[in-house]
């Protein structure tokens, strides 16, 4: 009884985590035992199994946000609680509840029946939480592994397609190797100062008598692992590949959710664990992979005339954006990736959602702009708000997109990256020929077939909906975004 | 300075495989009687010819197998030194390890369930 008595709070704090692990276990046997029953009655289990994860996640949403710990680390300072921790959950649980709420009508016309996918959300769920409070190198690891191997399989998920099969090797393989590299990183980082707790690597850095070769080493590794995961500039070979091949409704998770809580492991690993390397690491570190992002983002989608590529390209370009809001060092620099991360996340939850219900209806696995022309005319609010939101990623001022972009440039002014300032505009005035090309196309282009668009999903609309609106009505209300960013970001240091 | 001795198992753990392993390759290449034909020589696929058409179709229920053996097998590696160790393992020990069974046990029901242990 004495071990219940000692980790007694972490469990409370734990709770979330401990209701997802146990609901996919249950979600697991109760599509097995329905599953064959279903099959002898010709019966489709998806729309029960939608409205199940649904249910879990938002109950686990409540659960994250009624969470009663304010700061703590949790099971011997493996895992941590604070606020980082809490706002990054509920952003990652809205991000998934997008992705249930329009996946059945795109599972019902792809004839997936497999419920399985739906543990895997629940899975994707689970392994982002214990990411994102990880606290511990090994910690971080083990739930990235688990977040990887969801990722693979479901990659390669649509067992009759060859581009789908390339995906997930290509992802496993070059997945693989980078998890070697984390590995490597932190047993150098263990080799040199014993130990992995982020905590302890802190005070052990503190005044840089200990630094060596080694643990800049070790550093390098570990963050180009966590920066490949997120498709940064020179580790982006997969990522469009991996976009394209897999099934949209894939492309459109891995595009959502990972990324914030890949950024939260980096912030942890860069900002209260190394915080004293910064001006000998991270610094040159953060620009030169935020400046090659945004060079690879706006020269390679420049050439692209199919849609998921061009929108994997503007993702390698935008986390460029974020590499450089952590190379200011700053505190607005924390602010500026917190507050980009979550438009990011709505304007690219909007453009896969729109990809996902041209998906619906084309006939080739490969979408390029000529399935789109059409669309403005069949659906004029919708191809207006596409517009919108392309507008809005490539920064023209009245949207979402453009106060994001400059929180980074006000970042990098304010610590002095006047250079690196001026390259990052010139970059993004290239990158916004190619979005205005693709609004060229959506409206001025002439289709000599017959067009045809599937009906917006109730479940399109919803997420359409909150997403479009909060981006382009932001101008409006900006307090509760600035001081929520402010709040979590201070909270990453105290 | 650095903590070289931390790694000192992994050392020992190298050196004992690498040992374990020249000691099985070489004692059956030292010691065995050779006595050398056509069917002994030729490479052994658990009873699948070795050299046909690489086109067949092979069936995939192998992988599938190996694949639930691969996982049984690791539980059983991963309860043997649990057991050895038990007297000296505080109730936790205890308690996790039941709930690793527990979701293995899960997770077979599974397996079982969908019909991936029939072979027919």
């Amino acid at each position: 009884m004495k071990f219940a008595l000692i980790f007694q709070n972490d469990t409370v704090a734990f709770l979330p985590e401990l209701f997802l692990a146990i609901s996919i276990l249950v979600v697991l046997l109760h599509g097995s035992f329905l599953g064959v029953t279903a099959a002898s009655l010709h019966s489709y289990l998806t729309p029960s199994m939608v409205r199940l994860t649904s249910g879990t996640l938002f109950l686990s949403l409540l659960l994250v946000i009624n969470n009663p710990v304010e700061s703590q680390t949790l099971w011997n300072a493996i895992f941590i609680a604070d606020y980082l921790s809490t706002w990054a959950k509920f952003i990652i649980f809205i991000g998934l509840l997008f992705c249930v709420s329009v996946s059945e009508s795109y599972m019902f016309s792809a004839r997936f029946r497999a419920y399985e996918f739906f543990v895997f959300i629940l899975g994707i769920a689970l392994s982002l939480c214990l990411l994102i409070s990880s606290y511990d190198l090994l910690s971080i690891y083990l739930s990235m592994e688990f977040l990887s191997l969801i990722f693979y399989v479901l990659a390669a998920w649509k067992k009759n397609s060859y581009f789908s099969a390339e995906a997930g090797l290509k992802y496993f393989i070059l997945g693989s190797v980078a998890s070697i590299f984390f590995l490597f990183g932190s047993s150098l980082i263990y080799f040199s100062l014993g130990t992995t707790n982020l905590a302890s690597l802190a005070l052990l850095t503190e005044n840089l008598s200990v630094s060596s070769a080694f643990i800049y080493f070790g550093l390098v590794c570990i963050v180009s692992a966590l920066l490949f995961k997120l498709g940064a500039a020179p580790y982006h070979m997969w990522i469009a590949d991996v976009y394209e091949g897999a099934p949209t409704l894939v492309s459109l998770i891995f595009a959502l959710v990972p990324k914030v809580a890949f950024f939260v492991v980096v912030l942890r690993i860069a900002f209260t664990s190394f915080w004293s390397l910064f001006p000998t690491l991270w610094e040159d570190f953060f620009c030169i992979c935020g400046l090659l992002s945004l060079f690879i983002g706006c020269l390679c989608g420049l050439g692209e005339t199919k849609i998921k590529r061009i929108l994997a390209f503007s993702s390698v370009g935008h986390v460029g954006f974020l590499c450089l809001g952590l190379a200011s060092g700053s505190i607005e620099g924390i602010q500026a990736v917190l507050f980009y991360l979550v438009f990011y996340m709505l304007t690219a939850a909007f453009l896969w959602v729109y990809v996902l219900h041209l998906d619906l209806t084309s006939n080739s696995s490969l979408l390029t702009f000529a399935d789109a022309i059409g669309l403005v005319r069949s659906n004029p609010f919708l191809g207006f708000g596409v517009v919108l939101m392309i507008f809005s990623l490539a920064g023209i001022p009245p949207f979402g997109g453009f106060f994001a972009k400059l929180n980074i440039f006000i970042g990098l002014v304010d610590s002095s990256f006047f250079i690196v300032a001026i390259f990052a505009v010139l970059t993004s005035v290239i990158s916004a020929f190619y979005y205005i090309r693709l609004i060229k196309i959506f409206y001025f282009e002439k289709n000599n077939n017959w067009f045809f668009f599937a009906p917006l999903t109730k479940g399109a609309s919803i997420v359409l909906v909150l997403s479009g609106l909060i981006i382009i009505f932001f101008m409006l209300s900006p307090n509760l975004f600035y001081l929520l960013s402010y709040k979590v970001g201070l909270g990453l240091f105290f | 300075m650095f903590f070289l001795k931390e790694y000192y198992p992994v050392l020992i753990f190298l050196g004992f495989s690498l040992a374990l392993a020249g000691v099985i390759f070489g004692a059956s290449f030292i010691l065995a009687v050779s006595d050398a034909d056509t069917e002994k020589l030729s490479s052994y696929e658990c009873g699948f010819d070795p050299y046909e058409d690489a086109r067949n179709a092979f069936d995939v229920r192998f992988y599938l197998v190996a694949i639930l053996f691969l996982l049984f097998d690791i539980e059983t590696i991963f309860l043997f030194p649990w057991s050895v160790s038990l007297s000296q393992l505080p109730s936790i020990g205890y308690w996790s390890m039941l709930d690793f069974l527990f979701e293995l046990v899960v997770g077979f029901i599974y397996a079982w369930q969908i019909g991936s242990l029939d072979w027919e």
